[in-house]
């Protein structure tokens, strides 16, 4: 086998010229000629320099553009035939002093990878893998909501409410504030930590074992299947974590018009802060499918997004042509604990870090509109809710919502301070409902007995969630006679939701919840937005998504009470 | 048409994304001749890559835009370690 490589007829030619033009100009070197000749057809700037101070470089070089642009003119694209040529060579000895490479055994990624990432059974895969992953958020994490929900309610509340009867501010609004505003309003939020404990575990083993590359991979396909740039889902899956690193992450994209578009559809992607609303909701009004209405408000979010893509893609934002990617899977990995356990963490203590500032502050504001009363009879802090300054705008603007079956002032305001962050709902209805809650409230016990509850509490709801992890796969070890049993802030938003839609709680939780997934994520991400795209596009986000929002849960909510009925 | 040139052609033609795994077993070539490959393209012009989400200057996710749910970069929980791509410059279409 020869060691000279041929590099075609067209681009020989032009390799014989050009040695000639180095030999007839006088611009010979130290290096062979065909070498040089080569080196320069190859454009290596390099060379170029180096032969800049010999005599006759101009010509040579001369000579180079006007071979390289003949060359062009036929179509061969120099650099890359002689790349090209190079690496056939390079293949063709490899495959001469060796047994074909390519006949080795397939790998276990190959085998796993033919069917993840196969073209038809790719999205069904990625589907039931979100499915098991919520169904696990909700059944199995489930089991320790009460028990933090005690732990707040219960000794905390007790040990709080005895410190400051101690101190001698009793039924003082300080009191208030401390039991109404931080433990039912900031607890309310902390009790979910479980609920994104175990998401983000599960979401954590998905991404260490590599799985969430060959769903990225499998959507992007689906998404240009539907005109949209295939790299969109990108970050579009950062989105299921937080929208405002998502919005962010648009900047991978190549054009203007696609980052507009994304940045668009990425509040779509439901965020970890509004997985508590699903699951709150969830749990009273779908009690035996909680995992079924999570997973679905994050199928929903999706869809909505591929529509409306698709629907801005041939109106507003038309790109004319997406470029073909090649994308790099990385091996399956059987991850680590310390690797799951980090990643969880980090993430949990991002949403505690939230819990105690912006979320804090939003939650002290509606406790303090709560506690203000807009009629002349109460006094600060003293108020019946009904009659407080929140209850007062909320109720104002209720009645947009009524045609979605939640027009009442509680649920309203919880959306209103959602706009803030969304594990902002959770604890403003918590504060609306919680006095409801406390007027219920039985005596409360001495707090050693009520510590010795939480651990005890803590033992069973450890038992019930590892029972629980069987009934993913559908084997029930809990009992089909057991039934868990409502809080009174769950039988409050029940029976408040089922007055509000006149006998159609289910369907208005539903939309509430659809409302939820689909009006603006947060503050944050609307600055982000802002920062990315600019205050025209973000205002269109705002109003296009609220309006969505309100149209779909508005339709949400009547089909499905009309088809009840 | 050399090695090259067939990568291009099963980019191009692909419908969708391509692996790399996919493209090493449509052309026989192993998977780090493929990288060397698909790195000379990309010096060339021929593909871009893009780079992954978790590249420090994707996500700026700090400063006076971080409000409720941004804690920083450095401390950015959400950061997703998503796939490299290289994608296909379209005008390369001349050989």
């Amino acid at each position: 086998m020869t060691t000279q490589i041929d590099y075609g007829h067209d681009i020989e030619n032009a390799v014989a010229e050009l040695q000639k033009s180095i030999r007839t100009s006088g611009a010979s070197t130290a290096y062979p000629e065909r070498w040089l000749a080569v080196a320069l057809l190859d454009r290596d700037r390099g060379l170029e320099a180096r032969l800049a101070p010999h005599p006759g470089s101009d010509d040579v070089i001369e000579t180079r553009d006007r071979l390289v642009a003949g060359l062009e003119q036929s179509g061969i694209d120099v650099t890359t035939a002689i790349a090209g040529h190079r690496f056939d060579r390079a293949h063709a000895l490899a495959g001469a002093v060796s047994h074909s490479a390519h006949e080795t055994p397939t790998s276990v990624t190959d085998r796993i990878d033919a069917i993840v990432t196969n073209k038809w059974l790719g999205i069904p895969i990625f589907l039931f893998l979100m499915w098991v992953v919520f169904k696990i958020t909700t059944d199995v994490a489930g089991a320790f909501l009460d028990w933090v929900d005690g732990s707040f309610s219960g000794p905390i509340s007790t040990l709080v409410g005895s410190l400051i009867g101690a101190l001698g501010l009793g039924g003082t609004w300080v009191e208030s504030l401390l039991i109404d505003g931080v433990i039912a309003g900031v607890g309310a939020i902390l009790v979910f930590v479980p609920v994104l404990f175990s998401l983000y575990v599960a979401l954590a083993f998905l991404e260490d074992t590599g799985y969430m590359a060959r769903a990225a991979f499998v959507m992007d396909r689906a998404m240009r299947g539907i005109g949209l740039q295939g790299k969109s889902f990108l970050p579009m899956m950062v989105g299921f974590g937080c929208t405002v690193p998502a919005v962010y992450a648009t900047r991978t994209l190549d054009n203007q018009r696609d980052r507009i578009l994304t940045t668009l559809l990425v509040p779509f992607m439901s965020c970890g802060a509004r997985l508590p609303v699903y699951v709150l909701l969830g749990t009273i009004f779908f009690p035996d499918h909680a995992g079924l209405a999570v997973f679905g408000m994050y199928l929903l979010g999706i869809i909505v997004a591929l529509v409306l893509g698709s629907i801005l893609r041939k109106t507003l934002l038309p790109v004319t042509q997406h470029a073909p990617t090649i994308m790099e899977l990385p091996p399956y990995r059987m991850p680590t604990f310390s690797s799951i356990w980090f990643s969880t963490w980090t993430r949990i203590r991002a949403f505690l870090r939230e819990a105690g500032s912006i979320i804090f502050i939003t939650m002290m504001a509606v406790w303090l509109l709560m506690a203000i009363p807009v009629s002349g009879g109460d006094a600060f802090a003293d108020t019946d809710v009904d009659d407080s300054a929140f209850a007062a705008v909320s109720g104002v603007i209720a009645p947009v919502f009524e045609p979605a079956g939640f027009g009442s002032w509680e649920a309203t305001g919880s959306l209103m301070s959602g706009f803030v962050a969304k594990e902002v709902v959770i604890g403003t209805m918590a504060q609306a409902y919680g006095v409801d809650e406390a007027e219920q409230d039985e005596v409360p016990g001495s707090v050693l007995s009520e510590l010795s509850g939480v651990v005890t509490g803590f033992g069973t709801a450890t038992v019930d969630a590892v029972k629980a992890i069987p009934g993913v796969v559908g084997i029930n070890l809990s009992g089909a006679d057991e039934e868990d049993e409502s809080t009174s802030l769950q039988q409050s938003i029940e029976a408040s939701f089922e007055e509000s839609s006149g006998g159609h709680g289910a369907w208005a939780a539903l939309a509430f919840m659809v409302f939820v997934l689909l009006y603006t994520p947060c503050m944050a991400a609307v600055g982000a937005i802002r920062g990315e795209i600019g205050s025209r596009w973000m205002w269109a986000s705002i109003i296009g998504q609220t309006l969505l929002a309100w149209v779909m849960a508005v339709a949400v909510f009547q089909i499905g009470s009309r088809a009840i009925s | 048409m050399t090695i090259l040139d067939r990568l291009l052609d099963e980019v191009s033609e692909a419908r969708g994304p391509i692996s790399t795994a996919e493209l090493g077993r449509r052309l026989a070539v192993s998977p780090s001749a493929l990288e060397g490959m698909v790195s000379v393209l990309a010096r060339q012009g021929k593909l871009v890559g893009d780079a992954a989400v978790a590249d420090g200057d994707v996500l700026a996710c700090s400063g006076s835009l971080c409000g409720a749910t941004c804690v920083g970069l450095d401390a950015c929980a959400f950061i997703a370690s998503v796939p490299t791509t290289h994608r296909l410059v379209i005008q390369s279409a001349v050989r």
